[in-house]
């Protein structure tokens, strides 16, 4: 069975790549476009995996990650967090809040399937 | 024979035997006289009324010379001698005892009277004096803990950049660049165009009257750079005008180290240009490969190929440059916003003491105190707001703030009892305007200042409690306000001379008193004693400014000879080849040593030797030495005869200087050793009227030819 992960990404032409990208690296996607939609999707079929952007409107990716940690359900997903931030104080914020990984923008789609993979912070 | 410089007492004895003689000689006149016109036989009792006559008359002067010896002429004496001790003595005098001129009359007390007045005079005038004294030390002992205690370097000049006065912070600055001391121009240490034309400004604005309307006054902000772009300064030049406020006398420098912030800032800048340029490469990459792909035509192979490895390696280059940016930008510690040094204790003390909404919120302080850099009085208005909205938030009053130190950062933990808000949440409390924010608008603002950010989480360590958590840069290890390990300059006392104010114009050397000179007294090891073979190991010297010893200016350097250093001159002076292995070779040490003693009079003991020393060693490097040059032994000669023993041992004796026997033979200890004959030498050279160095020149070229005939001699 292919692994879920869920994309939220405000931005439609980054959504409708990744969603493209993902989908033919064998997962299989649903997509978000703001925050209180990702928090549903994620409530009514928990994930294996998360791709959420930091600045997303409504609730933003660190609501969701803290929702996500707070969830039972939803705790052991993997997070992966996309921000156009990359200061060091970021990605502490980022893991401090539960992300397991943070991507910065631009990131190439092999960086994600790592993160995805293992977590392992670029 | 000067009848003045008589004594008293034989004064008034010839005038009473002149008295006598003149009585007698009178009688013996009127009797021969009566002897002629008298009869003969009456001759007889004439010689005998003349005898008792005369003895009668000088028994008579003889008894009130006598009385008037001993009641008038030696009391006047003795009154005199006391009146001459009471007012040279310096320790107070009995008044003359008042019986000694019972015959006197009123003189005996009128002196007694006098002297009690001059020695009450004498004690109001030392009081004064030592009242005086004891303020003038006090106001000095003031600004010696103020100038040492500054955290900004200063120096006072002259109005021809000689240094009065300079404070530790100063030396520390500039003191890689060069040497900087009493009496020397500081523009051998800071850039002499940039000190000329900030002075000439204030000087103008002086002469035009200018300073008067000016918004800073007689002071103007100086950016420099020492000599050889060792540090970068920013400070302020302030004029000092003289007690009538007349005429310019010098000038206040107080600077500060920038040199980190400028290279800090240029780096960025770079950082900026280039990435900038960089990314506008990348972007055009990319925009190609789009054009390729949307030209309308199907892409062939070719085609798909090209833009396939463009957009593979375009983002990544492009992403790198932007994580290079962003670093830059978000350099904790080159902020620009004035970021203050801050101790936890006091920021959490700043803390505790608001009470913008009234709120009874209690904090308490936990863990190791840590040093942070922070805009604390923005970074206290933070924290408070953020806590009254957790406290609304969480139901709670109570907080426990921390300050955990980690690799050069301080993170500020703030924690309570209750829940985290969540991120959201936190941003719109970051979004309100903040009460007194010292000037920030707010949170955001605060955050972007600092170039942090801060978020509120779960606290790891204690179930139940959250915490919300801001990472701060920590102060820079220079920035820290404790005791580092303490440098020798603690002590020194002789860091100014304000003497030296009084040389305004530079006169020529020649005409100055010695007492006025600055001189190098110097001493060199060689590696042997013939000057035209032998070479340089070790060259030490020390300052006189104001004929007083500076101790802690000195230049004692070890030198590389360039040739093995044989056996016999290691014995004496226990320099050898494995010390001055990676020493700088004599061209270098003496163009240093030149600059050291630039501007001041040389001296050392036998100096021909070690001039000739220099010389040959300064050849090579283009290092000439051309001031004035004095030598101990000769001002010796001068002073105690050339038949006395004149070594630098014998001297030292005469003079009861000691010098410790493992610095004799040193470099450093026989220049100080030099240095306090010579401090000897000048009173004794001055009271012979040799007062000038043109006098000491003088004197010491006819010893030094005297001995030359002599040597020629044999």
């Amino acid at each position: 069975m292919a692994r879920r992960v869920l994309v939220a990404e405000d931005e439609e032409p980054m959504r409708a790549a990744l969603a493209r990208l993902l989908a033919a690296a064998g997962w299989e996607v649903e997509t978000a476009d703001d925050g209180e939609a990702a928090l549903a999707a994620l409530r009514r079929a928990p994930p294996d995996c998360a791709v959420l952007d930091a600045m997303l409107a409504g609730r933003d990716g660190y609501d969701l990650c803290r929702a996500m940690r707070a969830d039972p359900t939803l705790a052991t997903a993997r997070i992966v967090l996309t921000s156009p931030r990359g200061r060091a104080v970021d990605r502490e914020k980022a893991r401090a809040l539960g992300a397991d990984a943070m991507l910065t923008k631009p990131f190439a789609f092999a960086d994600l399937e790592a993160a995805l993979a293992d977590g392992r912070s670029r | 024979m000067n009848p003045a410089r008589w004594s008293l007492r034989l004064r008034v004895f010839l005038f009473f035997a002149l008295i006598a003689l003149g009585a007698a000689a009178a009688i013996v006149g009127v009797l021969v006289h009566l002897g002629r016109t008298l009869a003969p036989e009456s001759t007889a009792p004439l010689v005998l009324a003349g005898l008792v006559s005369i003895g009668v008359t000088t028994g008579l002067c003889a008894f009130v010379w006598l009385k008037f010896d001993e009641h008038v002429a030696k009391p006047l004496v003795a009154i005199a001698a006391d009146v001459r001790a009471a007012v040279h003595a310096r320790v107070p005098q009995k008044p003359p005892a008042i019986e000694k001129g019972r015959y006197l009359g009123i003189l005996a007390p009128a002196v007694a009277e006098f002297t009690q007045a001059l020695e009450e005079a004498r004690r109001e005038v030392d009081a004064a004096v030592a009242a005086a004294t004891a303020d003038a030390e006090r106001e000095r002992r003031n600004l010696e803990i103020v100038l040492r205690d500054l955290r900004q370097g200063v120096v006072i000049c002259t109005l021809a950049h000689k240094v009065t006065l300079y404070n530790r912070r100063a030396l520390e600055i500039l003191g890689a660049a060069g040497e900087i001391g009493l009496d020397r121009p500081l523009t051998e240490v800071l850039s002499g165009r940039v000190l000329a034309h900030t002075l000439e400004r204030l000087e103008d604005r002086f002469r035009t009257g200018r300073h008067n309307i000016h918004r800073d006054g007689l002071t103007t902000t100086l950016v420099g750079a020492t000599r050889a772009e060792h540090a970068r300064i920013v400070g302020r030049m302030s004029l000092m005008l003289d007690p009538d406020g007349a005429r310019p006398t010098g000038y206040v420098l107080a600077f500060e180290d920038v040199t980190n912030e400028l290279a800090a800032g240029v780096w960025r800048d770079r950082l900026l240009q280039d990435g900038i340029r960089d990314m506008r490469e990348r972007v055009a990459a990319l925009a190609l490969a789009g054009d390729l792909l949307a030209r309308g035509e199907t892409p062939d192979a070719d085609d798909i190929a090209l833009t396939r490895a463009l957009l593979r390696r375009e983002p990544a280059e492009l992403g790198d440059r932007l994580d290079r940016l962003e670093e830059a930008a978000s350099d904790l510690v080159s902020g620009a916003w004035p970021m203050a040094t801050t101790h936890s204790p006091t920021l959490f003390q700043l803390v505790r003491v608001r009470r913008s909404e009234g709120r009874d919120l209690a904090f308490e302080a936990v863990g190791a105190p840590a040093w942070l850099r922070c805009d604390s009085a923005s970074i206290t208005a933070l924290v408070e707001h953020l806590a009254n909205r957790i406290a609304v938030h969480a139901g709670t009053h109570a907080f426990r703030m921390e300050a955990l130190a980690e690799n050069g950062r301080v993170r500020l933990l703030v924690s309570w009892s209750g829940e985290a808000p969540a991120p959201s949440t936190v941003e719109t409390w970051l979004a309100e305007r903040l009460e007194d924010g010292a000037g920030a608008v707010t949170g955001h603002d605060v955050l972007a200042r600092h170039r942090t950010d801060l978020w509120c989480v779960p606290d790891p360590d204690q179930p139940g409690r959250a915490r919300l958590e801001l990472p701060l840069a920590a102060a820079r290890e220079e920035d820290l306000p404790i005791a580092k390990a303490p440098t020798p300059l603690a002590e020194r006392a002789e860091f100014y001379d304000f003497g030296l104010l009084g040389t305004l114009a530079p006169t020529p050397l020649d005409d100055r008193p010695l007492r006025a000179l600055t001189f190098v007294v110097f001493d060199t090891e060689t590696t042997g004693l013939d000057p035209r073979r032998d070479a340089l190991c070790s060259i030490a010297g020390v300052r006189i400014v104001n004929n007083r010893l500076i101790s802690g200016e000195l230049f004692d350097v070890l030198v590389d000879p360039g040739r093995p250093i044989p056996a016999g001159a290691s014995r004496v002076h226990g320099i050898t080849d494995a010390m001055v292995a990676g020493a700088e070779p004599p061209g270098a040490v003496l163009a240093r040593f030149r600059a050291f003693a630039s501007e001041a009079v040389l001296v050392a003991h036998n100096a021909a030797f070690d001039l000739a020393i220099l010389r040959g060693g300064g050849e090579g490097a283009g290092v000439t030495f051309d001031a004035p040059v004095l030598d101990t032994v000769l001002l010796g000669a001068h002073v105690f005869g050339t038949s006395e023993s004149l070594t630098l041992d014998a001297l030292a004796e005469r003079f009861g200087i000691v010098i410790p026997p493992e610095a004799r033979h040193t470099a450093l200890g026989d220049a100080r050793a030099t240095a306090k004959v010579l401090l000897g030498l000048i009173p004794l050279l001055e009271a012979d009227g040799v007062r000038t160095l043109r006098d000491a020149l003088a004197v010491s070229d006819k010893q030094a030819r005297l001995r030359r005939r002599m040597a020629a001699q044999g």
